[in-house]
């Protein structure tokens, strides 16, 4: 919003006038995603990889899992972070640099979203209990930025979540010694907590907004649902105002397009829920 | 970073309980009463507008400077001004002392500061300036973000940057399985979910809501309602900290005559 | 009075946000209209009259306006013309041909030798245009315009100005004559505060910064006047001073001495 370039007068005109006529200037209903395709396994470096495609915004997210120790307070839990990447490939709008707030807003939004559901098993990933834990590390670069960059980073990150393969560990307690196995395992994953983020525009409530729509909008909610109808993490972005009825129509709708998401990418990774 | 949940469940002390049997909870209050709360406001010199809030065991700091020139000039703005709040822990506030200076988290919440304000103000009238606030968190006991944003409303009233509302705020959460207005630090850490929430009453506009943790809808709802509700009574006391100022000059005077 | 509903009293002390009235009113400075309503958008005094609905800020920035006279500061000598802080939200600029009716040759001329970076000028907002840019003259002002020499700056609320200056000049002229200092009330808030007497001096402004804590308040010429009497006697009580100014209301004092 306040870093989008200066948009023509002429097609804020038009967004807010096809609205108005119950309309979007892409032709989608008020509450429908635009096109998704998400390939999972993409970067074979990776333990587990996601492309997702949300209209014409591209994602990639990989995952990584190293060992280390965990946090003190946390003993009997492995250690998971989420790390975003607005690279300036994807917008003229993007800087190099350190995460800017967008970045670390984006990429919080979803973290919470996963960790609040306790997505990942992280009680699972323990090797030696206050000393020795997997560590997953969920980057995601950005290569396209045509709006929603938090549910397109959201299905990125469960997809590549859900068909990640870790190496199996072998630990001798009296050596010290961790052996990595040629064996692999899934990465335990017990939920699949999605975003569904809404544009106010008008004073009018669109689900998946494009960039031309963020452009324009007064306001942003994300709504986090996982499978078993609870919220793992909501936010209003950016500037604007929501009455409660708008929250209420939000926290409604992201239940019921959250589990449509969901049954296209748990087919899509061949994938029940688990 | 952010294992506040998990770590709640592993550090909570066994058998101990958030709300007794009385429905009291930790530290006496009732499910929807908030801790005590004071604020002043004109507290700083060099400021254009500042305000100190005391929210429980919250002690928050919060100025205005601006509007002003913004320096790089390609910040600026040519139809209206930019807004910039910094929100920032000091090292001492926490019982661990924090590493100086902007971590993630302060960042986000600058961020969704920045948006909670930003609806309230007739930034329009000044094209090309900025108007920066700052919010330091001189000792925090949960629920900093609300208070901050409590305070940085009454810096910005303070400063006489024209408002079409004051912005209060307030948080609701869950713990021990109810929904209650107002967690402390314990109730944070040992809780199941924390739902921060701004308004602007005069319309009962949100223009600040997050949920961290764990909720059904309707639970998350009835926190947000709550949540309302209880910055509905911060903006009662924000009212009376604005006139204050003033009423206590004029008594003042009145007494010396 | 037209239809319509007043939900406050004159002069009550309102916040950002408060409904003021419904109906078919104007709004004036420090309100919003929205709809037939219209709300204050600061902290201030409600101030009604005919169908104008303002509120009278107690605090705020100063927002230039055509006409305004002001004290400024030079912050910067550039080519052809002078940068100057005059306490608003952005910079203003005078221009050599504003400063002076001698045709001055910018080549041959060093515009430090006319104002110095850190001089105090009384100018005249010229003009304040749609990119923010405040043009100033000092051309046919007092004291040339400046640089203003001794004296102290004190700096107070823009909108209290009326207040310090009082109906018809009142209370500035009263300061004025029971402190023997010059004084010039900028339009920005700035105050040029100057006597031969530096206790004198400092007695005017610390009346000047009483008048602008106590705006809001009743009765505030007479207290001001009962403050300075008072302090008078202490200091002819310690000698500083040997008589007491007479008290004659009404007469002369010049008022504003910035005044054009």
């Amino acid at each position: 919003m306040s870093d989008a370039p200066v948009m023509a007068g002429i097609m804020r005109d038009r967004i807010l006038n096809l609205l108005k006529e119950g309309k979007r200037i892409d032709g989608r209903g008020f509450e429908d995603y635009r096109d998704v395709e998400i390939k999972t396994n993409v970067i074979e470096k990776a333990e587990g990889s996601a492309w997702v495609r949300l209209g014409e915004t591209r994602v990639l997210v990989g995952i990584k899992v190293d060992v280390g120790e965990p946090f003190p307070d946390l003993p009997d839990r492995g250690v998971m972070t989420t790390n975003v990447e607005l690279v300036p490939l994807a917008s003229p709008t993007f800087e190099p640099g350190p995460p800017d707030e967008n970045a670390i807003e984006l990429a919080r939004i979803v973290d919470r979203g996963i960790r609040e559901s306790q997505a990942v098993e992280l009680e699972k990933l323990v090797i030696v209990p206050g000393k020795l834990v997997r560590v997953i590390f969920i980057d995601v670069h950005v290569l396209d930025h045509d709006g929603n960059l938090i549910d397109a980073t959201g299905l990125g990150a469960m997809a590549a979540l859900l068909t990640a393969r870790i190496p199996k560990l072998e630990y001798n307690g009296e050596t010290g010694e961790l052996v990595r196995l040629d064996e692999y395992e899934p990465l335990p994953v017990r939920h699949v907590p999605l975003p569904v983020t809404f544009a106010k525009i008008g004073g009018n409530m669109v689900v998946d907004p494009s960039l031309d729509e963020e452009r324009v909008m007064e306001s942003r909610i994300t709504v986090t649902f996982d499978e078993t109808g609870h919220v793992s993490a909501v936010q209003k972005g950016e500037g604007g105002s929501f009455k409660l009825e708008e929250v209420m129509y939000a926290v409604d709708t992201a239940m019921r397009k959250s589990s449509e998401l969901r049954e296209m990418l748990l087919s899509s990774v061949d994938r029940g829920l688990p | 970073m952010k294992v506040k949940r998990v770590e709640a469940m592993m550090g909570r002390p066994e058998g101990l309980k958030l709300i007794d049997e009385n429905g009291k909870r930790l530290d006496g209050r009732k499910k929807y009463e908030l801790r005590r709360i004071d604020m002043e406001v004109g507290v700083l010199k060099n400021a254009d507008g500042s305000a100190y809030v005391e929210w429980g065991k919250n002690k928050i700091l919060a100025a205005v400077y601006g509007p002003r020139e913004i320096h790089p000039k390609h910040l600026q703005r040519p139809d209206m001004a930019v807004l910039r709040v910094r929100y920032n822990m000091a090292p001492f506030s926490v019982e661990e002392r924090k590493k100086p200076g902007p971590d993630r988290r302060s960042v986000e919440i600058s961020k969704v500061i920045r948006g909670a304000l930003e609806p309230a103000l007739l930034l329009e009238m000044f094209p090309r300036t900025v108007i920066d606030v700052f919010i330091e968190v001189l000792q925090a006991d949960a629920g900093t973000r609300v208070a901050g944003i409590t305070a940085a409303s009454l810096a910005l009233a303070d400063a006489g940057v024209p408002m079409r509302d004051l912005v209060a705020a307030c948080a609701a959460g869950k713990i021990d399985g109810e929904i209650v207005l107002d967690l402390n630090k314990d109730e944070d850490n040992y809780g199941e979910a924390d739902v921060p929430v701004a308004i602007m009453p005069l319309k009962n506009d949100i223009t600040l809501l997050q949920m961290d943790g764990y909720l059904t809808r309707d639970e998350l709802l009835e926190a947000v309602k709550l949540a309302i509700k209880g910055a509905k009574a911060v903006y009662q006391k924000q009212r009376e900290a604005l006139k204050e100022k003033y009423l206590q000059i004029a008594q003042e005077v009145a007494g010396n005559e | 009075m037209k239809k319509g509903s007043i939900f406050v009293k004159p002069r009550e002390l309102v916040v950002p946000g408060t409904l003021l009235v419904q109906g078919p009113f104007k709004n004036g400075r420090g309100t919003f209209r929205e709809g037939n309503r219209i709300y204050s958008t600061v902290v201030g005094l409600v101030e009604i009259r005919g169908d104008l609905v303002r509120v009278i800020p107690l605090e705020g920035p100063y927002m230039p306006e055509v006409g305004d006279n002001v004290l400024g500061k030079i912050v910067d000598v550039r080519f052809s013309n002078w940068v100057v802080d005059i306490g608003a939200p952005y910079e203003a600029s005078l221009r050599v041909q504003d400063a002076t009716e001698e045709r001055i040759d910018i080549m041959k001329t060093d515009l430090r030798r006319i104002f110095d970076i850190g001089d105090v000028i009384y100018a005249k907002i010229k003009a304040y245009n749609e990119v923010n840019q405040i043009d100033l003259t000092t051309k046919g002002m007092p004291f040339k315009g400046g640089p203003l020499r001794g004296g102290q700056l004190v700096t107070i609320t823009p909108s209290k100005v009326p207040r310090v200056i009082g109906k018809g000049g009142s209370m500035i002229n009263m300061i004025k004559r029971l402190t023997n200092t010059r004084i010039i009330v900028g339009q920005n808030g700035w105050v040029w505060v100057s006597g031969r007497n530096g206790e004198l001096e400092r007695l005017a402004i610390e009346a000047i910064l009483k008048v602008d804590r106590e705006s809001h308040t009743q009765g505030l010429t007479d207290r001001v006047k009962e403050f300075l009497l008072e302090k008078l006697r202490e200091l002819k009580e310690r000698g500083v001073i040997t008589e007491l100014p007479k008290i004659d209301e009404g007469k002369e004092g010049g008022g504003n001495d910035g005044k054009t």
